[in-house]
């Protein structure tokens, strides 16, 4: 579990594998709708704050990569 | 395929529990005192609360026999199909239907009214037994599905008390999150008001899922989204 975003993995809004859940829903609420529409409960779950988005994609059996290119451009 | 009127076939009642010890004649009697009723596609047989007018057995089709919750939700109790019994409460007599029964598929029963399934109970006392045996079966089957209900209801209860835990006092450690304060299963137990038991069979159960780590007064949550699984009832997905 490493918090640290190493600069190569920035993209876009800056939201990687690695990023936080509940970080990337608390500071960007514009991303909620991506969750919710791949049917992922992560809005509102305790769990949130503690898991990455890597974990979350492979928790819902979703494109980790596709994920991430729709997260950041929600955050546009 | 459309349904043709069926020939009155004695054989059909052979595979019928309810028929079951019947002798040729009592078989042609039972056949004589019977009638045909064609049910179509979304069409009901008989509903809940109604007089239990008649006892049918399933020829052929399939049919469902649902409840309806005040709120209006309508809930499945069961799926009949060929050769099976459906109405049985009228056996009984005196009774209500405890469903409705409804056709999902065209289908075809043979049906005997109150009053000749207890002329031929008189009978043959074999028929009320089989009946009797019958609903027995499916009593049980229901109170399965009561137990499982409980004890889903009970579990969920306890993923959600664990989740409130995480919430509060959750620490990412490796391969889970850690409950960051002494807690015992007696802990566990007033927060989600069951027993000390309960908690540490469910546990135990969920320790071998690896879903939860169980140390002294720790607790590791492995599977964080399993917990929330459970928790809320979620979908299983492949």
């Amino acid at each position: 579990m490493d918090g640290h975003l190493k600069e190569t993995e920035f993209q876009d809004a800056g939201l990687t594998a690695q990023s936080i859940v509940g970080e990337v829903m608390r500071r960007h609420p514009a991303t909620l709708p991506v969750f919710l529409r791949r049917h992922m409960h992560c809005p509102g779950c305790p769990m949130a704050p503690f898991m990455t988005l890597a974990e979350a994609a492979e928790n819902y059996r979703t494109d980790l990569d596709a994920l991430l290119a729709e997260l950041n451009a929600a955050c546009r | 395929m459309p349904l043709q009127e069926k020939q009155l076939d004695p054989a059909l009642l052979d595979a019928v529990d309810v028929f079951g010890g019947l002798d040729s004649s009592g078989k042609d009697e039972a056949l004589a005192a019977a009638h045909w009723r064609k049910l179509e596609t979304g069409e009901r047989a008989f509903e809940q609360d109604q007089e239990a007018d008649a006892f049918y057995v399933l020829s052929a089709g399939r049919l469902k026999v649902t409840q309806v919750t005040p709120e209006g939700q309508e809930i499945i109790i069961r799926y009949i199909g060929p050769k099976e019994m459906f109405g049985c409460v009228a056996v009984c007599g005196g009774l209500t239907y405890p469903g409705t029964a409804t056709a999902v598929t065209d289908s075809w029963a043979l049906g005997w009214t109150r009053a000749n399934i207890g002329a031929l109970a008189q009978t043959y006392p074999g028929i009320a037994l089989n009946a009797m045996r019958t609903m027995g079966g499916r009593l049980q089957d229901t109170q399965s599905r009561l137990r499982e209900m409980q004890t889903e209801r009970v579990e969920r209860r306890i993923a959600h008390g664990i989740a409130r835990l995480v919430a509060q006092a959750g620490r990412r450690v490796e391969g889970g999150i850690l409950i960051d304060f002494p807690v015992s299963r007696q802990d566990i137990a007033e927060l989600t008001g069951t027993t000390l038991h309960t908690v540490s069979r469910t546990l135990s159960a969920w320790q071998e899922r690896g879903v939860v780590e169980l140390g002294r007064q720790k607790l590791t949550v492995r599977d964080p989204h399993a917990l929330v699984v459970i928790a809320e009832d979620l979908p299983l997905k492949e």
